[in-house]
């Protein structure tokens, strides 16, 4: 087992070194030269390079790399362009703002998702139940996250004024966990976070569906029934069983399902790492969308990991040599 | 030559079979049928767009006072109102549908291309090339989607044909797993093994024996792959990394965001919003029915 | 604990064999061609405490017959007719009564221990489930209970903690055996227990129900197409064709002195046990398939393959009629005598091929 997870772990870090890589060099071929962007005119040519050199952009590409990498093995992404500081220090507190919303409504959607897709699997095929939950689950998939995002803000925003539709609020002084834990910041938190679980209700339904009505017809679910417990029960053996090609299927989908995070965070301006990406290329702030970038990568190889990991725990016949 | 023209006619003929059947094994679902149709309403539209639309997307609408017509609700010269800027919005969502599909369908293409060579190509020879490509993918598959979008899009500059590029270089991953894995069946069916064992070309086998056989699941990803095209681009446009030379959806619903019209103009929000809904779950309904129907243990047993 | 096991054991220990009865059973199929009509009037009863044998072809509906007397067949299956336990029909049961009487009277043993028992629960937990699925009772006596199973069995109790993948066939086979017996049910349904499994696992698998059912002496229908296994198992026997019983009667008569020709070669069909000495008679299989049951021919289902037949079996349908101390759906049975020599001779049954 720690064999495996080390061999995993190894993996990952070489994906990670090859994802950063590629951004690297996107980074530094494409636009034609970013001293030309970034430098104000009139800059005497020893400031530009002073310039050059506290951004790591001078010398041949293949220095900037070195220097690049060996920077981001410390932990230095570099300085914003933008900021004027640290990259990593501008984006520490995105990351905890995106994983307030990414987290609790991953799991929520997950669990609604899967408990609505037990359901429809478990209802007559062919019937009511069936037929209505997968038409809905189709078309709600089909909706953009955008779209959802519009709507709600519409809706109980605009509309109704239940509640707000803009950032996170004012922490009025408040640090360290005490900026979360207040009436104010669970407020904003609500849409957003519906926002982020209807995205993944649906994918999660329709996989939770088509399991459990593979397994139903299966002669363990046949004894089951034969024993004379509930029915409940009988859907839950299905069900259980149903969880894992949901966990092998979901977790790598999270490359395409980070997606609708950064949207969810443009839509109600939630300051995460997504829009923060997005503005730090309008901004052509290169250092944050590198950092952001790679933040985004590392979440989506350490979701692939615990995936792994836990299909171990709910398959017992998975062994790891 | 006239036995090659043949020949290749007869290829061709064998190699659609399969998507012939695949659409009648299709009409008999109906949620696969609405699927068709709606899909089928969205390219005849984006076909005859510029004979329908109304007006120019981007001409400025004025009152017969001469003033600029500003968020304008829904009437008879105007079905669908204005925007903030006094354009036509149902003009512009004409427009938009050829923005969609163009997207989608070169994208879908592309995407499905690539994914059938590399699938191809891994799946079959197997060993090194097999290796090689397979971490290839690995490592794609990392990739987190609309930010490597974001990115490539804010790079290479906001244009059509570069977010058709960056979506193409995203989806090819999936699908070249998905066919890959459907070669190496393919590759261990009796009659290819017969074919190598009687010599035949690589190229004739894959052609003539594995080709045919996968097509349905290229056509599957196809499918997929326009959804997730469509999606891309809207996402993008939302965004504000769309092509601004033109009038897409996603960039319509970025502009009446940005514009803060969304409490008042809801003629401006609604329709492109549904356009998108309609024509990416149009997509998804023909992409499950053609799962439900081809995987034995979903069918209907009762 | 202990007080409340032996209290668990009582209880179990003092349930009686049940009486079954099952009176013109008809089952029917919903198919893409139109209705099927899987079982046809299928009547037997079986005595409290004794073993019933049903055999046929693969195909011949026997699985069906246990499947709908537990109620277990899919929702495109329609039954009609009686399944009486004790006098109380099962068929007409609702739900509640159903799933009391499921497992706790009649409990059932699988045809494929590979797929029967979930992967993803311990062997343990999954007999705890049955038991305590009626039984009010702790998880710690019900688990103790499974042991004593499993120890009935011959499994070591210390891998009831294990999943079914960690069993060997044979293991696993053993572990649905413990757990049809978890409640003591008075009906027991062997849905060819053995078939997945080698021939020497499959003579210990059976000796070891045999002489489990020495010792509680529960009613058991055993489903089967081997012929040995229902000559040394049951005192009576049903042979089924086509959704029907052709013969039916004790199994000694049966197999010695049978009066149908299908049962005849069947027989044919299973290598025999023969006295030192003699020679052995050949294997002889009988060509053709069992009929189409959407589309199912007129007359006497069998008379497509019986080399005995003539017009009048390719028209009317034979009902059941005495024959010595057997029930015989044959319109021939009169020429009973000359159909067993016949029957004998491969050249008879179009031979297709012949081993040994």
């Amino acid at each position: 087992m720690r064999a495996y997870i080390t061999r995993r772990l190894l993996q990952a870090i070489l994906v990670v070194f090859v994802v950063t890589t590629i951004m690297f060099f996107m980074f530094r071929i494409m636009p034609a030269d970013p001293t030309t962007m970034f430098l104000e005119g009139g800059m005497t040519e020893e400031a530009r390079q002073v310039l050059l050199e506290e951004w790591g952009l001078n010398g041949t590409i293949w220095e900037q790399y070195v220097l690049y990498m060996g920077n981001l093995l410390t932990g230095d992404f570099g300085n914003s362009f933008f900021y004027r500081k640290p990259a990593w220090e501008v984006l520490f507190p995105f990351i905890i703002n995106t994983l307030w919303i990414a987290v609790p409504g991953l799991l929520l959607g997950a669990f609604i998702g899967s408990a609505l897709g037990m359901i429809v699997g478990w209802a007559p095929r062919g019937g009511k139940v069936e037929r209505s939950g997968i038409l809905l689950a189709t078309i709600i998939r089909g909706a953009p996250s955008f779209v959802v995002g519009i709507g709600l803000l519409a809706v109980f925003s605009s509309y109704l004024n239940w509640v707000p539709g803009y950032g996170m609020g004012d922490p009025q002084g408040q640090t360290g966990l005490m900026r979360y834990l207040n009436w104010d910041f669970a407020h904003h938190l609500i849409l957003p976070l519906c926002a982020v679980i209807i995205f993944f209700i649906p994918e999660n339904l329709l996989l939770m569906r088509s399991g459990v009505v593979e397994a139903r017809t299966e002669d363990y679910i046949e004894l089951v029934r034969a024993k004379g417990v509930s029915e409940k029960r009988v859907a839950w053996h299905a069900g259980r069983n149903s969880m894992l090609p949901l966990i092998t299927w979901l977790f790598p989908a999270l490359a395409e399902t980070i997606a609708g995070i950064v949207v969810v965070e443009i839509v109600f301006s939630w300051p995460g790492v997504g829009r923060e990406l997005v503005l730090a290329v309008v901004r052509q702030d290169y250092p944050v969308a590198q950092a952001a970038f790679f933040l985004l990568a590392i979440m989506i190889v350490l979701a692939n990991l615990a995936a792994d990991l836990t299909y171990s725990k709910l398959d017992p016949r998975v062994a790891y040599k | 030559m006239s036995q090659t023209i043949h020949r290749s006619v007869a290829w061709v003929f064998r190699a659609l079979l399969p998507i012939v059947t695949t659409f009648r094994m299709l009409i008999q679902d109906r949620f696969a049928l609405w699927g068709l149709s709606i899909f089928g309403v969205f390219i005849i539209v984006a076909i005859i767009a510029p004979w329908i639309a109304p007006y120019d997307p981007f001409a400025p609408m004025m009152t017969e006072t001469g003033r600029l017509m500003r968020l304008a609700p829904p009437s008879s010269d105007h079905w669908l109102g204005t925007t903030a800027f006094g354009n036509d919005v149902l003009s512009q969502l004409i427009m938009g549908s050829r923005v969609a599909l163009r997207v989608g369908l070169v994208a879908a293409l592309a995407v499905g291309f690539i994914s059938t060579l590399v699938g191809v190509i891994s799946g079959y020879f197997g060993g090194i090339i097999d290796d090689i490509l397979m971490r290839m993918t690995d490592v794609a598959l990392s990739i987190p989607t609309l930010p490597f979008a974001i990115v490539a899009v804010g790079l290479l500059g906001p244009s059509v044909d570069n977010i058709i590029l960056v979506i193409t270089l995203l989806f090819w991953r999936n699908g070249a797993r998905i066919i890959r894995s459907v070669v190496l069946t393919e590759r261990e069916r009796v009659f290819v093994k017969w074919a190598r064992a009687a010599g035949a070309s690589h190229l004739h086998i894959i052609l003539k024996h594995i080709l045919p056989n996968i097509l349905r699941v290229v056509f599957l990803w196809v499918t997929m792959s326009v959804a997730f095209a469509v999606l891309t681009e809207a996402s993008l446009s939302f965004l504000g990394l769309g092509d601004p030379s033109i009038t897409s959806w996603g960039q319509m619903l970025n502009t009446a965001f940005a514009s803060g019209a969304l409490r008042s103009a809801w003629w401006w929000v609604a329709p492109p919003s549904l356009m998108l809904i309609a024509l990416i779950s149009s997509l998804y309904l023909i992409g499950r029915a053609y799962e439900e129907q081809t995987n034995p243990r979903l069918k209907d047993h009762s | 604990m202990s007080i409340e096991f032996e209290t668990l054991r009582g209880t179990l220990e003092k349930k009686p064999p049940v009486r079954l009865q099952v009176q013109d059973l008809c089952v029917t199929y919903k198919s893409a061609r139109g209705p099927m009509k899987a079982i046809s009037g299928v009547s037997f009863d079986v005595e409290p405490g004794s073993n019933f044998g049903l055999v046929g072809e693969s195909g011949c509906g026997k699985s069906t017959v246990v499947k709908s007397l537990m109620r277990l067949l899919p929702a495109s299956a329609t039954t009609s007719g009686k399944v009486l336990l004790d006098g109380n029909d099962v068929l007409a049961m609702n739900r509640q009564q159903l799933s009391r009487v499921r497992w706790a009277q009649i409990a059932l043993i699988t045809q494929s221990a590979m797929n029967s028992l979930d992967p993803v629960f311990t062997v343990g937990d999954q007999i705890v489930e049955s038991i305590r699925a009626h039984a009010d009772v702790k998880h710690a006596v019900a688990w103790a209970r499974a042991e004593e199973l499993f120890a009935m069995v011959g499994l070591p109790p210390e891998r009831l903690k294990e999943f079914p993948h960690q069993f060997s066939g044979g293991m696993r086979q053993r572990a649905v055996i413990a757990m049809a017996f978890s409640l003591n049910a008075g009906l027991l349904l062997a849905d060819e227990p053995t078939t997945a499994l080698d021939p020497i696992m499959q003579d210990q698998i059976m000796s070891r129900i045999r002489d489990i059912q020495k010792r509680l002496h529960r009613s058991m229908v055993l489903v089967t197409h081997d012929i040995a296994v229902v000559s040394e198992t049951c005192e009576r026997v049903a042979i089924m064709y086509a959704g029907r019983i052709v013969e039916t009667g004790p199994t000694h008569d049966v197999l010695n002195k049978a009066y149908h020709p299908y049962t005849m070669g069947l027989q044919n069909a299973f290598p025999k046990v023969v006295a030192k000495g003699e020679k052995k008679p050949p294997l002889i299989s009988i060509s053709g398939g069992v009929p189409d049951l959407a589309n199912p021919p007129a007359g006497c289902q069998f008379a497509p393959r019986c080399p005995f037949a003539t017009a009048q079996c390719r028209a009317e349908e034979p009902m059941l009629r005495t024959a010595g101390n057997s029930l015989v759906a044959c319109h021939h049975m009169e020429r009973a005598t000359e159909f067993r020599r016949a029957a004998l001779k491969a050249e008879t049954w179009r031979v297709e091929e012949t081993l040994q």
